[in-house]
């Protein structure tokens, strides 16, 4: 019995000693991500969670829109099941379908500028366009974080970009929910409030039948 | 006479030294000159490729050094661990999935002024050497001098083994793995456990080398002390501390053990009990993704194969079953990426190619074979990950 337990105790000893060593190394020889990284990292977590995000948005001072943006394998063309797509219906039905990452747009009306839908769909905050947008930031490049107040609330901001748009996110300073956008393109400009939601089979249905594909 | 024993003290220990290495050399000098040759082969053919090859998916990151195609993929990602540590970013791809010894490696490379690509693809390289003699010794105790020379020679020259150069932590676990059944045969339990528990450490696989530990820990335990059974149940049981200290570096730095798991579905693996299922399900998408899949399909047969053919050759059954685990379980993560790369550690897999190598003309075909295999699939580095 003696020597059952020695064989244990020494077992125990070796795993113990083995498991301590290879933890320790990692906390003394790694460094712990820098906070602004932790930070933009909560924020791809909201965008993550909520496949519909609802906005009210401005470009070049015009008129306030109102937008939904659902994402999601999404029943949007006949015939077609579209993965990973993102569908931004406007309250007059219109609609900009982005179909696959790198942005592809489907639905630019004849003559408009393609910039303009996808401008679109970042002022819509749609979190599939936002999310991996930010993620391939936090990955890629030291993040700049500022502290600011937008309609009249405190937020954090992180600025970054496509080839053809700078955006700029507002998020909650403690929660780092986002809740406002600002993009810019070498010919427009706009602002949105962004509200993410949980998306519901009664939510998604009406957002499509409202949308005119 | 007196003359005789005033000079012998000066000359014996390098007369002894040039001995002792021309011996060496005349024992080991076959299995240096194939390291060479198959690192030579995946080398220049990755910075021809740099300078005048296509880039494929890897656009920016082929040209940002010389070897970019040795740095490139994963080990990229395993750059970014060692320069900025662990980050979880949920529902997107994230470096979690990456397994923190080859990091710790590279960081401690990186602090004596070597950039973080060429600590990796330097580690890999130097580290493959060491894992050719320590596969040997241990093929030697196990399957015979012959094939374990054939065997040594085909892991060297292996046309997946170009994974052996790039800034990946194969070529580690290769050797640990090696090491630490190695040490456990001659009785050295401790070294043993170090090198199972740092080998599941640097990659999940490393886990199952517990099984050959066992195999012999339960064949010699009539034999032990309490004190060196103690030693050798705590080897078996290393590889799982090893694996057990990576989520819980991962709870103390980010809250949360799981992040691996988080990040492995991110990356589309999610283990299941019919994920094999979903992987034949989806092997048509996929192929028509990316062409290249069909690559790690043929792999995994090729591999199970080579298992058949080494049990036949009578290698030990605990072998046997880890490297089914190797080769097998990844399938039940719905997917049959990266088999070809995860079966360079399972040592069987080399020992059955050795067996089939045993008629002169076979071995040659292999050889030649393998050497252009190698060459062509170095050149494909640019449009599928390994």
């Amino acid at each position: 019995m003696r020597g059952f337990f020695a064989t244990l105790a020494v077992a125990c000893l070796l795993v113990g000693g083995v498991a301590g060593v290879a933890w320790g190394v990692q906390v003394v020889t790694l460094p712990a991500p820098a906070r602004n990284d932790r930070i933009v990292a909560a924020t791809v977590a909201w965008f993550s969670r909520f496949r519909l995000v609802e906005s009210d948005f401005q470009i070049d001072g015009g008129r306030l829109v109102h937008s939904a943006c659902v994402q999601g394998r999404l029943p949007v063309l006949p015939g077609r099941e579209l993965e990973r797509a993102s569908v931004l219906v406007f309250g007059d039905g219109r609609a900009v379908v982005d179909a696959q990452p790198p942005l592809r747009v489907i639905g630019v009306r004849r003559g408009e500028p393609d910039t303009l839908p996808l401008v679109q769909l970042e002022l819509g905050g749609c979190s599939r366009v936002l999310g991996p947008l930010l993620a391939a930031l936090v990955q890629n490049e030291r993040i700049r974080i500022r502290r600011t107040v937008v309609a009249g609330k405190a937020a954090l901001t992180v600025r970054f970009g496509t080839p053809r748009t700078r955006i700029t996110l507002s998020f909650m300073p403690k929660t780092f929910k986002p809740f406002a956008v600002s993009v810019t393109s070498h010919r427009f400009r706009g602002q949105a409030r962004i509200r993410l939601l949980r998306l519901t089979p009664n939510r998604l249905q009406a957002i499509l039948l409202r949308a005119r594909l | 006479m007196t003359g005789h024993v005033e000079t012998l003290p000066l000359l014996r220990p390098q007369t002894r030294a040039v001995a002792r290495f021309s011996a060496w050399l005349r024992e080991y000098g076959w299995l240096v000159g194939w390291w060479l040759a198959g690192r030579a082969v995946v080398i220049v053919t990755a910075y021809v490729v740099n300078i005048v090859g296509p880039s494929g998916y890897l656009k920016g990151d082929l040209h940002a050094h010389p070897l970019g195609l040795l740095a490139s993929w994963d080990g990229r990602w395993y750059q970014i661990v060692a320069s900025r540590g662990y980050l979880l970013v949920p529902g997107s791809q994230s470096d979690p999935a990456f397994f923190p010894l080859f990091p710790l490696l590279l960081r401690w490379l990186h602090a004596l002024g070597i950039g973080y690509a060429t600590a990796g693809i330097l580690i890999s390289n130097l580290a493959l050497v060491a894992a050719l003699f320590a596969f040997h010794a241990l093929s030697r105790e196990l399957v015979g001098a012959t094939l374990a020379r054939r065997a040594t020679t085909y892991v060297a020259i292996f046309p997946l083994g170009y994974v052996f150069s790039m800034a990946y932590p194969e070529s580690i676990v290769l050797g640990l793995i090696a090491l630490a059944a190695f040490a456990a045969l001659r009785d050295r339990w401790i070294l043993a456990a170090v090198c199972a528990g740092a080998a599941s450490l640097a990659r999940p696989e490393g886990l199952f080398v517990a099984l050959p530990l066992l195999a012999i820990a339960v064949r010699r335990r009539q034999t032990m002390t309490p004190l060196r059974r103690g030693l050798a149940l705590g080897a078996v049981a290393a590889p799982a501390a090893g694996l057990a200290a990576y989520p819980l570096y991962l709870a103390w730095v980010l809250h949360d053990p799981l992040a691996w798991n988080q990040a492995q579905q991110a990356w589309g693996r999610h283990f299941s009990p019919v994920g094999f299922v979903h992987a034949f399900a989806q092997l048509p998408q996929a192929v028509s993704g990316n062409v290249w899949v069909v690559r790690d399909v043929v792999c995994l047969f090729l591999y199970l194969g080579l298992i058949a053919v080494a049990r036949r050759a009578g290698v030990p059954r605990a072998w046997l079953m880890a490297a089914l685990a190797i080769v097998a379980l990844p399938v039940f993560s719905g997917t049959f990426d990266s088999i070809g790369r995860f079966g360079l550690l399972a040592p069987p897999i080399f020992w059955g190619l050795a067996t089939l190598g045993r008629p002169r003309i076979a071995d040659t075909a292999i050889r030649v074979i393998s050497i252009a295999l190698l060459i062509a699939a170095t050149v494909t580095i640019p449009f599928m990950y390994p």
